[in-house]
């Protein structure tokens, strides 16, 4: 037993003094430190950037889960504890960081050019007249539509002027209304769903949203659902759709599948369950996955609200990286510089090819891999036109609270939807548990 | 009369069999589930199969290959077995002098220990965080550990077993001379081998599956563990579900190879490991 015992704390010692003299912190001099989320997209597009840059500064870069780095960099943030020199921020939480914790990020407005970046990006990243990010991934929407299932006589029965056959459709620039009337079209033709959507989701709704140049908050910054028409709107069209059933051999069927998470929705694109989707561009690597549809898929503009103001442009997601001030903040901007603002070695049309990014730099729409024809895509320049389309996005301040105002919307939407709460009751009652939520 | 009685008896049993076969089934099945997904491709989980696919070898490639998974197992091992064996041998000696040595503030204190159980984690993860900065000890391994090294929960645990050790041993072995350590180590220690088997697994379990705070306190990739690549693993916008799966079949082995090898151990340790 004396000899378990010794060998026991042996042991322990051992352990302890090696964990003691472990790697050092990786925030040191001449190493920039980068907080993402993503392998797949984020972590192997900075990857990119570090492969250009060379090697004369040591770049780490961090993948951690998006929901685990916000958790992380706010622990830090409010201890002073550890920080990477840049990080990636979503554009519907930068506005929360930059409001709570003034004097952590470095202004960039004299180091970065913004005015070649697309303004609605500069401007979710400017606060108090001040810009603080480098603008990155566009999440400029559109409408992903089969071209090999849904046909003329879809198109026509739905009564758009001016477009009778799904080639001016695919051109035309449409309202939801006229979206759900091709969707019932082809519902009652085929029995298939016209598109996936998740209810309890916000991000079609938050689509409608922008595109109608408002967002959930009024001028002075605060919640306001009833008496906004954007949000208004965006409800009504939601209830549209989920209201749009015809008959199908004798049977009511509506015109979309029910999604409940990310898988059910995304699955459908590939087996040919539903014929569109309309969300932000990143989906294109989704859709591309399924290379037998090659070919079968289009993009066109995003469906328009029915109201004043409203435009076939919108956004869903997308981020931009963030310097923290008290970092490596030369170091930092030259990279960010060099690479995002510069184009080094044309990075953004290699992210283009290989991770399906847009970027927001202006000029970098023009280059070859941007105008050139997607196979997959029935031989046309879908990224030219993202590109164009994600410089006509409407210019929004997000505000600090999204996703507070999103979930309270959500939760409060299935009494909308089934009609037991009248859209001011449920505008009233969202309004109400947003509000209560950030007080 | 006694016919029926049988059949009353059959009928009685074959319900709580049945009864127990579905309880049985509910705990099972996500197990099952979980062991079929991680040897399935990403499509055949999506789509509900739950037959044992072909895929484990892919997927195990992919998670070794693209996650450096082995690396993050290697570190949850290190800080899961490093803070078993400090915070049993730390707990238990404490333990023991609350329970053994007499002194009048003693209780008092106890009661403040026993006080601070209730303040969550996320409570006191921020003043924690900063005493790790203070200590230069935030982005290394130990920084997990050793606030987990001394926890009033298993000082407790401990505790109420020594409750039942017979004090005549200690002061018999008192008399012939062996100072408290010693006791502790040579008489204690060994017959109270069940109550650390059973600490040892609840202490391995929970330092194993501990999220929180290495997130906080963790900030290089090299030192990542287990619940934090998982966690990574899950949030892709393009999720593969078989190697996310694989990842957590992989990551309950060693909690289950810890729980079956002190098995023995663990219902004698919970219900007091002195007879």
């Amino acid at each position: 037993m004396k000899k378990v015992i010794t060998l026991l704390f042996v042991a322990v010692l051992i352990l302890t003094l090696s964990a003691c003299k472990g790697k050092d912190a990786d925030f040191s001099d001449g190493k920039i430190t980068i907080w993402a989320w993503d392998p797949n997209f984020n972590i192997s597009i900075m990857n990119t950037a570090k492969g250009i840059y060379g090697d004369d500064v040591e770049i780490i870069i961090v993948d951690m889960a998006k929901g685990d780095l916000e958790t992380k960099l706010h622990a830090s943030l409010s201890t002073d504890g550890d920080l990477p020199d840049i990080v990636l921020i979503e554009d519907y939480m930068a506005g929360k960081y930059l409001s709570s914790y003034p004097g952590k990020f470095a202004d960039l407005s004299d180091s970065i050019d913004h005015s070649k970046f697309i303004p609605a990006k500069v401007a979710i990243g400017t606060f108090d007249g001040a810009q603080y990010s480098v603008p990155f991934d566009s999440g400029v929407s559109g409408m992903f539509i089969r071209n090999d299932l849904v046909t003329d006589a879809d198109v026509a029965a739905a009564s758009i002027a001016g477009v009778t056959t799904f080639a001016q459709f695919v051109e035309a620039e449409i309202t939801w209304d006229e979206f759900i009337a091709v969707g019932q079209a082809y519902t009652a033709r085929t029995g298939d769903a016209f598109m996936a959507n998740n209810f309890a989701d916000g991000g079609l709704f938050r689509t409608i949203l922008n595109s109608t140049q408002s967002w959930y908050t009024n001028a002075d910054g605060d919640f306001e659902f009833n008496g906004n028409p954007g949000v208004e709107e965006a409800s009504r069209i939601y209830k549209e759709i989920y209201d749009a059933e015809v008959m199908f051999n004798g049977t009511s069927t509506e015109i979309y599948k029910a999604a409940t998470d990310w898988a059910t929705w995304v699955d459908p694109l590939g087996n040919g369950d539903v014929a569109t989707v309309t969300t932000g561009v990143w989906i294109s690597g989704t859709v591309k996955s399924t290379t037998a549809n090659s070919g079968d898929w289009t993009v066109m503009k995003t469906p328009r609200a029915d109201i004043t103001g409203a435009v076939n442009y919108s956004n869903l997601g997308g981020s931009s990286w963030y310097v923290l001030a008290d970092g490596d903040v030369d170091e930092s901007v030259a990279f960010l510089k060099a690479i995002y603002e510069e184009n080094q070695d044309n990075f953004y049309d290699t992210i283009l090819i290989n991770n399906g990014a847009i970027g927001s730099l202006i000029s970098a729409a023009s280059s070859t891999a941007y105008t050139a024809n997607d196979p997959f895509f029935t031989n046309t320049a879908i990224w030219n036109d993202f590109a164009l389309w994600s410089a006509l996005i409407p210019a929004i301040d997000y505000g600090f609270y999204t996703y507070e105002a999103d979930e309270a919307l959500m939760n409060a939407m299935p009494a909308f939807l089934d009609g037991t709460s009248s859209l001011s009751t449920f505008l009233n009652e969202a309004e109400v548990a947003a509000k209560s939520k950030v007080e | 009369m006694r016919k029926p009685n049988k059949i009353v008896k059959i009928i009685k049993l074959s319900f709580t069999y049945m009864f127990l076969s579905i309880v049985s089934f509910i705990c099972v099945f996500p197990f099952y589930w979980m062991l079929a997904g991680g040897t399935s491709t990403s499509n055949e989980v999506s789509s509900g199969n739950i037959s044992i696919g072909s895929n484990l070898v892919e997927n195990y490639r992919i998670l070794v290959e693209q996650s450096d998974y082995l690396r993050a197992f290697g570190n949850s091992a290190f800080v899961a077995i490093l803070t078993t064996i400090l915070a049993l041998f730390i707990s238990s000696l404490a333990a023991y002098g609350f329970e053994i040595f007499k002194s009048k503030r003693k209780s008092k204190v106890y009661g403040v220990l026993l006080l601070t159980m209730m303040v969550p984690f996320a409570a006191l993860m921020i003043p924690l965080y900063k005493v790790v900065i203070y200590l230069e000890l935030s982005n290394k391994l130990i920084s997990v550990v050793l606030p987990a090294v001394a926890t009033v929960f298993l000082i407790f645990f401990f505790k109420q077993s020594f409750i039942k050790f017979p004090r005549e041993i200690i002061q018999s072995a008192r008399i012939d001379g062996a100072n408290e350590f010693r006791i502790f180590r040579s008489i204690v220690f060994p017959a109270m081998k069940p109550t650390y088997a059973a600490a040892a697994i609840l202490t391995f379990t929970a330092s194993w599956n501990n999220f929180l705070w290495p997130l906080i306190t963790l900030s290089s990739n090299e030192l990542q563990t287990l619940p934090l690549k998982i966690s990574i693993l899950s949030s892709s916008y393009t999720p593969h579900y078989g190697v996310i799966l694989l990842s957590i079949v992989i990551a309950t082995l060693p909690s289950i190879i810890v729980f079956f090898s002190l098995q023995k151990y663990f219902v004698a340790g919970l219900t007091g490991a002195v007879k």
